[in-house]
């Protein structure tokens, strides 16, 4: 049976992290995450170190598997190599949850190591959906999709991405992962006021919220391109729109994601304390007494 | 409006053969703006394959120096090798690749090197066989002992300065690579090891794997050989189920 993700806030797991989460649970003082998220993509091997890592760091913390390599969106439907690889892991650790994003990668001849938008269409709508239903038939579980970060839009979109992605939850029962670095960085690039966005969001199908930093680029005719590159410390426009949908919705698992330029550990669960903090000023007080 | 497979594959050819292919009614918004969005999602596609490739390869990348590793790389990637699978797989056809550009042998012996350390390193568990399990048979049982070649087990050839550019000291014709526990390890061995170990790439007795290897080799240390392989983990009594 898989454990639930506490209603707090967990880390990145990354391999340069291993050995410090767990001598921080064994010795039992310091600050600890809650809960972490690893990508199981970089654990598809057979065997090796990674997967005793793993095994032993699945002992002492839930875990949950964001995937990147599913390609729900992609005309050509679901990756299969990647969703049997997959259930394979999700059989082995019994994650607390599995998610991938609202994003294609595989093409006609190529894999695009990237999230590429899906255009918001009925058709679109219709195709994600039977991949997410696949995938949950697949590992018999219910998964959440991400809001991707985007840089485009499509001229033939037909609903915005809060009604794509409350259609297809409702249609399939999956979940939302809410990424509010996402939505900032999207609101930005796209022209659309963050903040509205959030509201628009049903906060009864957000399983999971990622928190995360951005680059900028500013260019000589005054525009601004943001770019979700996971390299920095939480915005504080984030942590604004985070406090502002925790008070609405109530506390939700809160990831701190960091892929690159990952800080030391103690800096990522000095970050997640910060969104443990606003998680548990939202308990409801019977519940926190 | 396009349909959901237009507009993919229309992306996908904007971002394989650049912006001019891309149609005016494709993106919502100012051409500018389109552009820059398109050189992101061009830059994360680039990065993230030559980063697995930097990832793969780090001792290749020291040997050749970063500037010519980096101009190597984008080649092999624009040549369109390995972009059809996961980035975990991306580096799996550069050695082959750097052999047909006739780069130093050294860099190309190297990066085969690399990629089958990566190969032993994230291979299936399986115990190794040891001396226990063996010593206490007699010679009966011995001989019909079922065994097979352990999962993470890799031989290459130890040419172009490889063995001293991974810091073995040894002058061997041959270098064994696994990972019976935890570590990656790679040890010096003769033809005949690696031989031997060829025999039981698929699982066999142990009497049938020595008589295999005699007819080939009558005068070679068989005994010496399987010890050899032993010590180093790289034989398994149990049949790898991955």
């Amino acid at each position: 049976m898989s454990a639930t993700l506490p209603k707090l806030a967990g880390i990145g797991l990354k391999p340069e992290h291993y050995a410090h989460l767990l001598a921080s649970h064994q010795n039992g003082g310091g600050a600890q995450p809650s809960w972490v998220e690893i990508h199981p993509q970089n654990y598809f091997g057979a065997g090796g170190p990674p997967h005793r890592w793993l095994t032993a760091i699945a002992e002492v913390v839930p875990i949950c598997f964001h995937s990147t390599g599913l390609s729900l969106g992609s005309a050509n439907g679901v990756d299969v190599d990647q969703l049997e690889r997959l259930a394979i892991l999700v059989e082995r650790y019994a994650p607390a949850s599995v998610s991938d994003h609202l994003s294609w990668s595989n093409g006609e001849t190529q894999i695009y190591p990237d999230l590429l938008p899906v255009p918001y269409t009925r058709e679109a709508l219709d195709h994600f959906a039977r991949g997410v239903e696949q995938v949950q038939e697949r590992l018999d579980r219910a998964i959440l999709i991400e809001n991707p970060s985007r840089y485009l839009a499509f001229r033939g979109d037909e609903m915005s991405e809060t009604e794509f992605l409350g259609s297809l939850c409702s249609r399939t029962g999956c979940g939302l992962l809410l990424d509010i670095n996402n939505v900032e960085v999207s609101a930005c690039n796209l022209g659309f006021d963050p903040a509205a966005y959030l509201r628009e969001v049903d906060p009864a199908i957000v399983k999971e919220i990622h928190l995360a930093g951005h680059a900028t680029e500013r260019f000589s005719d005054g525009t601004v391109l943001e770019i979700d590159d996971h390299g920095s410390s939480v915005s504080n426009r984030c942590w604004s729109l985070f406090r502002d949908f925790v008070a609405r919705a109530g506390p939700v698992p809160t990831l701190i994601e960091r892929d690159t330029n990952v800080p030391e550990f103690a800096e990522l669960v000095a970050e997640a304390t910060v969104a443990d903090e606003i998680l548990m000023s939202r308990v409801p007080h019977v519940l926190a007494a | 409006m396009y349909s959901l497979r237009e507009a993919q594959l229309l992306f996908g050819a904007t971002l394989d053969q650049g912006p001019s292919t891309c149609p005016n009614d494709l993106f919502e918004g100012a051409p500018d703006r389109i552009l820059r969005a398109l050189k992101v999602h061009a830059n994360t596609i680039s990065h993230g394959r030559l980063s697995a490739l930097e990832e793969s390869f780090p001792l290749t990348r020291d040997a050749m120096g970063e500037a010519l590793f980096n101009r190597l790389t984008r080649e092999f990637l624009e040549a369109g090798h390995d972009c059809g699978g996961p980035l975990d797989r991306v580096g799996q056809g550069l050695s082959d690749w750097l052999q047909a550009k006739a780069v130093y042998q050294n860099w190309v012996a190297l990066a085969r090197f690399e990629w089958l350390w990566l190969e032993s390193y994230h291979s299936a568990e399986a115990a190794p066989l040891c001396y226990a399990d063996v010593s206490a048979q007699g010679e009966e049982e011995l001989l019909a002992i079922l065994m097979t070649a352990h999962p993470s087990a890799r031989i290459l050839p130890s040419e172009y300065g490889l063995a001293g550019a991974i810091g073995i000291v040894e002058v061997c014709d041959k270098l064994l690579i696994v990972r019976p526990e935890d570590s990656v390890l790679v040890h010096a061995v003769d033809d005949d090891v690696a031989k031997l170990l060829a025999i039981f790439k698929n699982t066999r007795s142990l009497g049938s794997g020595i008589e295999t290897f005699l007819a080939s080799s009558p005068n070679a240390g068989v005994m010496q050989c399987m010890e050899t392989l032993i010590a180093a983990g790289a034989l398994t009594k149990e049949i790898s189920s991955c």
